[in-house]
């Protein structure tokens, strides 16, 4: 009986995935019917970028929803981590290019471990905890930068072809999009941390009482966020060439929440996973290019995307209530077998 | 069999030496100003499956929880193997060898059977990845041992019950397990469960694995434990070889020798019927209850934690989703939902005041008046003064005890809480109360003001059901009482047929005392 209910669940798993999946190429369709230029390469490699700096976020944010929290400050703190290495790079511009890259997965981190202290040892619910770092961190960048931006000729060259050149047919973007996607699925799938992450967010007493270390865990997934948001600060800067203040990174947060709330991932934790949210990413990417291209006023594509969210939870919560139903169910049946 | 268990065992088990393995003194716990547990002692020996039991609140969870870590002990002192574990962190008691099996699985529902086995395994050699291959063949062979046909990668949040304990049970297997805690285990097992658990147990336990075995079902305990430790009011009773007592004597034992000194309700109630359910049914929880409740009744409802005596009220309310029976309030006609209930003039004073009763962090008077809204405003539009005057009333009728009206609920004690909380509904006028357990966590002169109520209450007309763990309570009160078992009514008692012991027999399952269904 469990092994059918098993391959059931699994069966709506994929389903779910699938759906996002057909949902994009209908999108495609559409878009490409209304305005040709969509398809235009360039265009396409718009959207790959976009969609490749909500990856890198998307797939952290993975993980620190998994453990029930949330991280608001994404925006911020790759705001904060682009503009810490524009400043080294305009000051020094013969600094090596890893260690820019560096610097900014080390800013992301640091701002990835105030969050993860205030969650865990402060015992601040992340949803507070984070709308409180958003702020901060976006007031350190201006304080950081003087409120100027880093111009395009101050920008190392060799950042900036991270998001043009290419080393297999599809550019270094993308690569580190997809890298940090396999590495967000080898920690969930394969390996025991990632189980006690989900074990974390699936039954917090449960975790507690069979002994497992909430903070750090939860501490763990603040900073796993942070260094990603670092790479996107990185990205962003090679996709866009300028720094300003303002804004660098400013609404990530609400794309990358989208994204993994349409990929799949349970809000109330405990269940998600990568190649949802790397769905999710490119419908959200998708849209927001392909409303924009048919000539969609910026208004209505707010909404448009707002309603694809309340859309999904919704779908979402049919479809658990479904399988609680099936679950009882079956385990009824189950009894009134023996 | 046993063999494929010796590998989980630490080898200084083998030897046979006989020591206690655990050994608990003077162990003493507040909540509060009460005393859960007082002056208790307890120890284990090797190859021993040693029961404890007790009415509910006698602290026999709470013992359990102290003993794996989980609750700190306020006095006493707790030595493991000969080492003390008084004060040891949680991860500690674990690791070196107890686990605690609650009745409610402690699994992570979104996790297959592997990873809820797995999740807390310590990697002892450096750069060593986990093992799942062989992490798969070690719980397959343990499930396999345990006689369960499930597989490894299924959800744990598909499983029944039973096997969900089964998984409990492995994981605790998978390290070096000494000391296996389980807790009222077989309230929601089917006889066939109930006797694969046990053949796991005393498999366990013939490998060197002592037991501590918490039980509501007599017949149960006595059948698997070999010594039993019997608790009253936080206190040890008894401590009885299993094949030198009987279930009757353990009844005896956990009431008390007061029996006498309890006297049942022998004010009369009105002839005329004011609620009557028929064959009401919530799937899991409630199955085929049917009652009449007269109008200046107080039925009382006795029966185990996780009887469905909660969802019972629940179903009736209207809260919890029904699948069959009738709700038919005889002045009212039928009730099918909260909103009926609330117009039919039912009532329900849940049992956790905190979170359903009360709103904790307004004031005594708003609390007192939100429930009677309509008496003291106007068009949608709140009264102020009205609303004082009527909390007024309801805090002098009800003996609130306060420093001022506009104080915050959560600032009054546990007694003066449920007072709140009865006044509030009492205030309209109720026909039919429903209230569960009226007077946990309260002190004694509450409580007695609070039984007075419920008898002033009834004497006026209304009818009262009742749902409570506290004997005393259930039979000094009650005209009459339903003793539920496993969502079924288990037999009714009423003038005297009531005793503690034949609520407990009838509990518990023993015998079908008075008029069974």
């Amino acid at each position: 009986m469990a092994v059918k209910v098993n391959s059931k669940i699994s069966y709506i798993f994929k389903k779910r995935e699938f759906g996002i999946f057909l949902f994009i190429l209908i999108l495609l369709a559409i878009f490409g019917s209304i305005e040709p230029r969509f398809f235009r390469s360039d265009n396409l490699s718009a959207i790959l970028s976009s969609v490749g700096i909500l990856m890198v976020v998307g797939a952290g944010q993975t993980l620190v929803i998994v453990t029930r929290n949330i991280d608001l400050s994404v925006g911020s703190t790759l705001g904060m981590a682009a503009m810490v290495m524009g400043l080294v790079a305009r000051s020094r511009p013969d600094f090596p290019i890893m260690g820019l890259i560096l610097i900014a997965m080390v800013v992301g981190g640091i701002c990835g471990l105030i969050n993860g202290f205030l969650v865990s040892f402060g015992k601040i619910p992340s949803i507070i905890a984070t709308l409180g770092t958003l702020a901060i961190f976006r007031g350190a960048v201006f304080l950081v930068s003087d409120n100027v931006q880093i111009d395009p000729e101050d920008v190392p060259k060799d950042i900036i072809s991270l998001a043009t050149t290419s080393p297999i047919g599809i550019p270094w973007l993308l690569i580190f999009a997809l890298l940090a996607i396999v590495l967000v699925w080898f920690v969930s799938s394969q390996t025991l941390l990632g189980k006690r992450i989900y074990a974390v967010g699936s039954n917090p007493e449960g975790a507690i009482s069979r002994g497992l270390s909430f903070n750090r865990i939860t501490i763990m997934v603040f900073v796993f966020i942070g260094v990603l948001a670092g790479l996107g600060g990185v990205l962003y800067t090679a996709r866009y060439a300028t720094i300003n203040p303002a804004d660098v990174g400013r609404g990530l947060e609400f794309d990358v929440i989208s994204a993994v709330v349409i990929g799949g991932t349970n809000i109330f934790g405990g269940s998600g996973t990568a190649l949802g949210t790397a769905l999710g990413c490119m419908l959200i990417g998708i849209l927001s290019n392909g409303l924009t291209v048919v000539g969609v006023s910026p208004f209505w594509k707010a909404c448009a995307t707002g309603f694809l969210i309340l859309l999904a939870v919704a779908i979402d919560n049919l479809v658990r209530r479904r399988q609680e139903e099936n679950f009882l169910l079956a385990i009824r049946n189950q009894r009134v077998a023996k | 069999m046993i063999s494929v268990n010796q590998k989980w065992v630490s080898p200084n088990r083998l030897k046979g030496n006989l020591i206690n393995v655990l050994e608990c003194k003077s162990i003493s716990k507040w909540y509060g100003e009460t005393a859960v547990l007082n002056n208790v002692n307890f120890d284990l020996a090797q190859n021993e499956i040693h029961a404890i039991v007790g009415e509910n609140g006698a602290g026999k969870s709470t013992l359990v929880k102290i003993i794996s870590g989980l609750v700190p002990v306020d006095v006493g002192s707790i030595k493991f193997e000969g080492h003390d574990r008084t004060f040891a962190h949680i991860r500690e008691i674990q690791n070196s060898g107890v686990a605690l099996i609650h009745q409610e699985p402690r699994l992570f529902p979104d996790l297959s059977v592997l990873e809820n086995v797995c999740v807390d395994h310590q990697i002892r050699e450096k750069n060593k990845r986990f093992n799942w291959k062989k992490a798969e063949e070690e719980t397959k062979e343990l499930l396999a041992e345990l006689g369960c046909s499930f597989s490894v990668h299924s959800p744990v949040k598909a499983l029944s019950v039973a096997d969900q304990q089964m998984v409990d049970i492995v994981s605790a297997l998978r390290k070096k397990l000494k000391l296996l805690i389980v807790d009222e285990p077989t309230a929601s097992l089917t006889p066939s469960e109930v006797q694969r658990l046990f053949a796991t147990i005393r498999k366990l336990n013939a490998s060197g694995v002592a037991i501590v075995f918490i039980g509501h079902r007599l017949e149960e305990v006595l059948e698997i434990s070999t010594r039993i430790t019997v608790l009253k009011d936080g206190e040890v009773v008894a401590v009885k070889k299993s094949s030198e007592t009987t279930e009757d004597e353990l009844i005896r034992l956990m009431v008390g020798r007061n029996i006498a000194a309890s006297t049942t309700n022998s004010k009369s109630a009105s002839s005329r019927v004011s609620l009557k359910v028929s064959e009401l049914e919530s799937p899991g929880f409630v199955s085929g209850v049917s009652f009449e409740v007269k109008q200046g009744e107080i039925l009382g409802i006795g029966g185990l934690v996780g009887a469905g005596r909660s969802e019972l009220l629940e179903t009736i309310f209207g809260l919890r989703k029904r699948t069959a029976g009738e709700v038919i309030s005889t002045t009212h006609g039928s009730i099918k939902s909260v909103k009926q209930a609330i117009s039919a003039k039912v009532a329900l004073v849940p049992e956790d005041r905190a979170h359903n009763g009360l709103f904790l962090n307004r004031s005594i008077n708003e609390n007192l008046v939100i429930t009677n809204l309509n008496l003291s405003s106007k068009g949608g539009k709140r009264n102020f003064g009205k609303e004082k005057v009527v909390g007024q009333e309801l805090i002098e009728k009800f003996r609130v005890k306060l420093s001022s009206a506009s104080q915050l609920v959560r600032e009054l004690s546990g007694g003066n809480q449920q007072k709140v909380s009865l006044a509030k509904w009492l205030k309209q006028e109720v026909e039919i109360l429903l209230i569960d357990e009226p007077s946990r966590g309260v002190d004694v002169g509450s409580k007695s003001e609070i039984h007075q109520i419920l008898n002033d209450a009834a004497a006026a007309g209304m009818s009262v059901v009742m749902v409570s763990s506290d004997m005393r309570e259930l039979i000094e009160l009650s005209h009459r009482i339903i003793v539920m078992r496993n969502g079924r009514i288990a037999g009714e008692l009423s003038g005297s047929e009531i005793s503690e012991e034949a609520v407990l027999r009838l509990a518990s399952g023993l015998t079908t005392a008075g008029r069974g269904n």
